[in-house]
């Protein structure tokens, strides 16, 4: 029953993570302005700017950090994944 | 149906009062406790009288001589030596003196007192000496639950906590046990505010801090709470310059709340409700059952073949191949993942039909239950329990099972409940609890207790009448030792 909780909180967090709300892109964008965007944020990380370390979520601000910013770039790469990841945050955009 | 263990037989390692050509051991230490009681009481007590008799000089009146003869002396008598132990000795680390003060105390059993120890040893965060040794019982219990939550174990704290507010008649909780007891507990969820399960905890506890501890969880998480019930509270509870910032704050939210009108916007896409549900549970908040079939409900439109047929679309535009089978396969994940909030969740779903997408997550969640308790029995061999199994983990062993299966008899049904009943359930289970009594004897006697019943009210349920009766006369055989 432990792993339940385990199960839960990691698809809550795969949730949270979805690379769209980490790079803070529409799920429409493109390939190019998603490669610009992240980056950007890399930039603006290794600066150490506030502004960066966090992105919202409709379940509020979460933590964001380099790895997080090139892992939901390699994701987005992915087509197949992206599709996956273009779903679920098109649904959430409506509730931002 | 095997009869090896139609009926147990705890006399190889008798109860401790039974030991012995008269008293025995546990008998002369009743005894002993027995004077030393009334030895020191009855020092008390007549230096009391005499010292305020001549003070007074005979001027009191009956009112005052029976508040000082019989009301502080009684006080003094059954109430003090608890709370010298748990207000006092306990959280200043004075383990002595907390074990001597409950030594004194009305209130605990003799037998009670080495799973008191333990508790404390837990609380304090100290290694707990003997704990092999000890038996299983209800204090023993909260010392796990303790560990566990400090262990961030929610789920299994839980387990605990729900069995034990669950026992039954006969199974001793001592009144110290739900004072003090799951007070150390509340008390830990309220230290890291985890507001469900303080919530959860104290419902099982008794007293004034426990009370507050209980309001003060439920106007965190959004009850309405009148600021003038908890400061009341708070009034009458210990511990109050502790607990003084968190009930102002609570105060003045209810203030706030009262005449702002604030309300939570509420998530409103699909999507954000999934996530929000998920974010439930994550908390190890309770979820209903109605509220994850209603999401599912609100699902179909937009996973049936119109929808997935939109995404296969997209997936060509993208050039993902097997498009469709990965429109598919994000159908089936939302499945899978309302399946897993479903097992999760409290309360009975309605028997009336409902649409595919409902049932499917309904079969789904069935066969996820059934493969769990399946999975779970290779744990309940009876052969393998040996006496290096405590009889408090063979217990906590059996809250997994447990949990599984009152879990899937709000999906699974009662004909597939009962032929997994028949199949396996019982003869493992029933093997491994009476392994338990032959190996471990008294100690594992309250375990036991709790075991035997729950299994006669599960065979109950399934029609199991030969399996009711003889768990009945297990579970009445292990009641006699803990009485």
């Amino acid at each position: 029953m432990t792993a339940d909780t385990d199960d839960v909180e990691n698809l809550l967090r795969a949730r949270l993570e979805n690379p769209f709300l980490v790079l803070e892109v529409a799920p429409a964008a493109g390939g190019a302005e998603i490669e610009r965007q992240g980056q950007r944020l890399l930039a603006e990380l290794a600066a150490g700017l506030d502004g960066a370390r966090r992105y919202p979520t409709p379940f509020g601000a979460r933590a964001r950090t380099a790895e997080l910013v090139r892992a939901a770039i390699a994701e987005l790469r992915d087509p197949a994944r992206r599709l996956v990841h273009e779903w679920w945050a098109g649904g959430l955009e409506h509730a931002r | 149906m095997t009869t090896a263990g139609a009926t147990i037989g705890f006399g190889a390692r008798g109860s401790l009062a039974r030991r012995g050509p008269f008293l025995g051991r546990a008998g002369t230490l009743a005894a002993f406790r027995l004077l030393a009681w009334t030895v020191v009481w009855g020092i008390v007590l007549r230096n009391i009288g005499g010292s305020v008799g001549v003070w007074t000089g005979g001027s009191l009146g009956a009112v005052l001589s029976l508040l000082i003869g019989v009301v502080i002396p009684a006080w003094f008598f059954v109430v003090f030596p608890g709370w010298l132990a748990f207000r006092i000795a306990a959280p200043h680390g004075m383990r002595r003196l907390a074990f001597a003060a409950c030594w004194m105390s009305p209130l605990v059993r003799l037998r009670d007192l080495p799973g008191i120890a333990a508790f404390l040893d837990v609380a304090a965060d100290r290694a707990s000496t003997g704990w092999a040794d000890l038996p299983a019982d209800a204090w023993t219990a909260l010392a796990a639950a303790l560990q566990a939550d400090r262990r961030r174990s929610l789920t299994h704290a839980a387990h605990i906590v729900d069995a034990l507010a669950h026992l039954p008649d006969g199974a001793r909780f001592p009144w110290l046990a739900r004072r003090h007891g799951v007070e150390a507990l509340v008390i830990a969820a309220v230290a890291r505010r985890d507001w469900p399960a303080a919530a959860r905890y104290a419902r099982i506890g008794q007293g004034r801090l426990v009370g507050l501890l209980a309001l003060v969880a439920d106007a965190a998480r959004g009850g309405v709470v009148p600021a003038s019930a908890l400061w009341l509270r708070w009034a009458l509870s210990p511990m109050r310059r502790t607990m003084l910032p968190l009930v102002r704050v609570l105060a003045r939210r209810d203030r706030i709340a009262a005449g702002g009108g604030a309300t939570v916007t509420p998530a409103s896409s699909l999507h954000a409700r999934h996530i929000a549900l998920l974010e439930t549970a994550a908390r190890n908040e309770e979820i209903r059952a109605e509220d994850v079939l209603a999401l599912a409900t609100a699902w179909q439109p937009a996973l049936d073949d119109a929808a997935l047929a939109g995404l296969h679309a997209r997936a060509l535009e993208l050039g993902v191949r097997d498009g469709a089978a990965r429109a598919q396969a994000l159908r089936d994940q939302v499945l899978d993942e309302l399946a897993l909030l479903l097992a999760r969740a409290d309360g009975e779903r309605a028997r009336t039909p409902a649409p595919a997408f409902v049932e499917s997550l309904v079969a789904r969640t069935r066969e996820h239950e059934l493969a769990h308790i399946r999975a779970s029995l290779a744990a309940f061999d009876g052969d393998r329990v040996a006496p290096s199994l405590h009889p408090l983990a063979a217990w906590e062993r059996w809250l997994g099972l447990r949990a599984a299966w009152e879990r899937a008899e709000q999906n699974a049904g009662r004909a597939a409940l009962a032929t997994l009943w028949r199949t396996g359930v019982r003869d493992r289970l029933w093997g491994y609890c009476c392994a338990v009594s032959h190996v471990h004897g008294a100690r594992a006697a309250w375990a036991s207790y709790v075991m035997f019943d729950w299994l006669a009210d599960r065979a109950e349920v399934v029609g199991d009448l030969v399996a009711v009766l003889a768990n009945r006369e297990n579970a009445r055989i292990a009641l006699g030792h803990l009485r």
